[in-house]
């Protein structure tokens, strides 16, 4: 997992650097325990109790166990995004389904494979395959992103970010 | 309520396109102190996310943000929680059904900031996947507004013939400046 | 969904070490997406009790197979008490 001082010290990626086809350094999550699941829970207070009993879970929903919450992966995914981007680019947007489910003892290994690089207004643009495999390599997110990295010695990306009017397709 | 229609007939009837861009009121999904540090400190150990700008005023004041700001979608997760003074969702729950899943007991505001009920006999509904779009993040004291809109409705027909619609809800998260800070858009399958 | 319990004996399973090494990892008792062995009990005589839920009692059978056991017998659940809670199998 990464430090608080890593993150501190990040050192920016240019778009410069990056060619089609490379993978960013995954960022590997667990074993997940029913403490984890638990702890997320609290935190946004979903009560569901498919998340934290485990009885209830399988005899009355018919599931393998607790199982890790969507809302939970929702949020794995830009954190990871914004850690690639950091300091100064930025996580523009992502897109993902909810496949297999996640159970205690599952590891999560969060990945991003760069399909496409562009420019547009100053900006570098790079489309991303997307996902979190599973310890035996079954995907359980699969998506796509495009986030923003800086091109050396050109303009700083704007914040708040604006997306160039061509690139909005709604 | 319409009836099941025959395997040739349609799912998106004229009522279910009616309800195409069809706008929710604008509420407010944070209480009235805005975003606050511990409810922000509980949330990023939960997705285990240690970075300082979440946490260090000092170093935060030093990046592009000026300041401390949120985990990416955080703040969507924010209208969530119940607010002070209701009722306890949780005891309420289990005195309406013993056999209650948790989440049975919570209101959500008497249908303040709610979409009208997609006007179709499908009922089963499953996740067809997200999209979230990223403006800025939020800061420390920022109230956080959520407004919700059906941004499409497409029918698909399956293997077996069987119709079934996706019906995507953009909701749209502005802060106090109505600055846009987040869209989620999610996807659901009704069949 | 059905849940069924299978009585038999499993060699080695005896030893704890094998025993998490069968057992641990999801994908040695999660068959498919509908189908779990949620529970397995090493006892002291030496026999062994699994528990399974799925939609048939057929992916139970091959997995129990594949371990390595033989089976005494295959029963299906009708409910169950756990720590107060009562569950009917529907």
């Amino acid at each position: 997992m990464t430090t608080a001082q890593e993150l501190k010290e990040k050192k920016q990626t240019y778009y410069d650097d990056i060619a089609v086809g490379h993978q960013f350094s995954p960022l590997v999550i667990g074993p997940l325990t029913p403490t984890h699941l638990f702890r997320w829970s609290a935190a946004i207070e979903n009560w569901h109790r498919i998340h934290y009993d485990q009885s209830f879970a399988i005899y009355h929903e018919g599931l393998p166990n607790i199982l890790g919450q969507g809302s939970w992966k929702q949020s794995i995914l830009p954190r990871y995004l914004k850690d690639i981007c950091l300091p100064d680019g930025w996580p523009w947007k992502v897109s993902f389904q909810h496949r297999a489910m996640i159970v205690p003892g599952d590891t999560l290994t969060v990945w991003a494979a760069v399909t496409k690089k562009y420019e547009e207004e100053g900006l570098g643009f790079l489309d991303l395959d997307v996902g979190m495999r599973l310890q035996y390599d079954t995907e359980t997110c699969p998506g796509k992103a495009t986030i923003v990295l800086p091109i050396r010695k050109g303009k700083a990306i704007p914040y708040p970010f604006v997306p160039p009017k061509k690139l909005v397709s709604r | 309520m319409s009836q099941s229609p025959s395997s040739g007939e349609s799912a998106l009837t004229p009522a279910v396109k009616g309800v195409i861009g069809v706008q929710a009121e604008r509420i407010e999904a944070s209480f009235q102190w805005g975003i606050e540090r511990e409810g922000l400190r509980i949330f990023t150990q939960a997705i285990m996310d240690p970075d300082p700008r979440y946490w260090d005023d000092n170093f935060a004041k030093t990046t592009k943000f000026g300041g401390i700001i949120t985990p990416p979608i955080y703040c969507t997760y924010i209208g969530r929680r119940t607010r002070p003074g209701d009722d306890d969702p949780v005891t309420r729950a289990f005195a309406e059904n013993p056999h209650s899943d948790g989440i049975g007991g919570i209101r959500t505001g008497e249908g303040k900031g709610k979409l009208p009920l997609v006007p179709t006999h499908l009922k089963r509904i499953l996740n067809a996947g997200n999209e979230i779009e990223l403006r800025q993040y939020p800061k420390l004291g920022d109230r956080i507004f959520s407004q919700a809109k059906y941004a499409d409705i497409k029918e698909r027909v399956g293997k077996d013939g069987s119709r079934m619609l996706i019906v995507t809800t953009e909701t749209i998260y502005t802060n106090q400046n109505d600055e846009v800070l987040c869209i989620l858009r999610a996807s659901q399958i009704r069949r | 969904m059905g849940r069924w319990i299978a009585i038999g004996k499993a060699p080695g399973w005896d030893d704890l070490e094998r025993f998490s090494v069968e057992m641990k990892d999801t994908s040695q008792w999660r068959i498919d997406p509908k189908s779990t062995v949620t529970s397995v009990y090493a006892l002291g005589d030496g026999r062994m009790i699994a528990e399974f839920h799925g939609p048939a009692s057929t992916e139970f059978e091959e997995w129990l197979k594949k371990k390595g056991w033989s089976v005494e017998s295959l029963t299906p659940i009708r409910h169950i008490a756990k720590s107060g809670e009562i569950w009917k199998v529907t």
